[in-house]
């Protein structure tokens, strides 16, 4: 059985990270910065299509419907929402004071690095990348998802799970 | 522009963490900078952690520097910051090979 996207996404990232021993070039840096970002949003998207559609295998044409609605910036602003650990009021008010655990602050101040390094790593010819901080990123971004299943049923995950969707449309009103 | 009263609390709260950083993996600097966020043009920071030249990140090291984006985070906010710190790695070797200043 084929791993899931994510994981395939992490060891191409590594073994990325991990070439040219001596003098680390930057179109492997580039592209493990790049892919260590996308193996943490498909891990969102998935988790995030699996707790609004459901899991089971008869539902999975109907996750990979929704997985298309997800759009990076919303994402992010969710993530940001969550990562300061107090959420705006209409939000509040409907799901009441949400205690944000540190376990998921993490997973959202890492998706919003990875995120803002992405296009850069991608596009940004003056961005110089270096290889203990793609370590380091690629190593945060596996962390945050090994950690995932103890923080799995909180609550505050639920909510930011709903909200990686739907963002900004409840946020504000 | 930073204010200089924010300057004050993004110092205090950078040297707090330099004051709590867990003994590994070994930390030899904090340096920070403004730094303006490519998607939304948000104000931020960029915050460097600079690692001993011994260090090697071995996979399973994400848990600890994490702890140490933390750390950072939860300083500045208790300082009442609330710019996004763009927590990154480096060594003082990488940094200097790269001409990257900070």
């Amino acid at each position: 059985m084929a791993q899931p996207l994510y994981r395939q996404y992490l060891r191409q990232a590594r073994r990325l990270a991990s070439l040219d021993p001596r003098r680390p070039q930057q179109g492997n840096l580039r592209r493990a910065v790049s892919t260590a970002y996308y193996a943490l949003f498909h891990f969102l998207v998935d988790q995030s299509s699996r707790f609004l559609v459901g899991s089971t295998n008869h539902r999975e044409a109907l996750r990979r419907v929704a997985a298309r609605a997800f759009q990076h910036g919303e994402m992010a602003d969710a993530a940001k929402s969550f990562r300061s650990g107090t959420l705006p009021p209409p939000v509040t008010r409907i799901a009441g004071v949400i205690s944000v655990s540190s376990q998921l602050r993490d997973v959202t101040r890492v998706f919003v690095l990875a995120q803002e390094q992405r296009p850069l790593a991608d596009c940004d010819l003056a961005e110089t990348f270096l290889r203990s901080d793609v370590t380091a990123l690629i190593g945060r971004i596996e962390k945050v998802i090994e950690n995932w299943d103890g923080i799995r049923s909180d609550p505050a995950t639920r909510l930011f799970l709903l909200g990686l969707l739907t963002w900004n449309r409840v946020r504000g009103r | 522009m930073t204010p200089i009263t924010d300057e004050t609390k993004i110092a205090r709260a950078i040297k707090r963490s330099r004051q709590s950083l867990p003994p590994e993996p070994k930390v030899v600097d904090i340096r920070y900078k403004p730094y303006v966020d490519s998607r939304g043009g948000e104000d931020s920071l960029q915050v460097w952690i600079v690692l001993d030249e011994g260090v090697t990140l071995e996979r399973g090291a994400g848990g600890a520097l994490n702890d140490i984006a933390r750390l950072i985070d939860d300083s500045l906010q208790s300082e009442g910051i609330p710019l996004f710190p763009y927590t990154r790695f480096a060594k003082k070797s990488e940094l200097e090979a790269a001409g990257i200043d900070v």
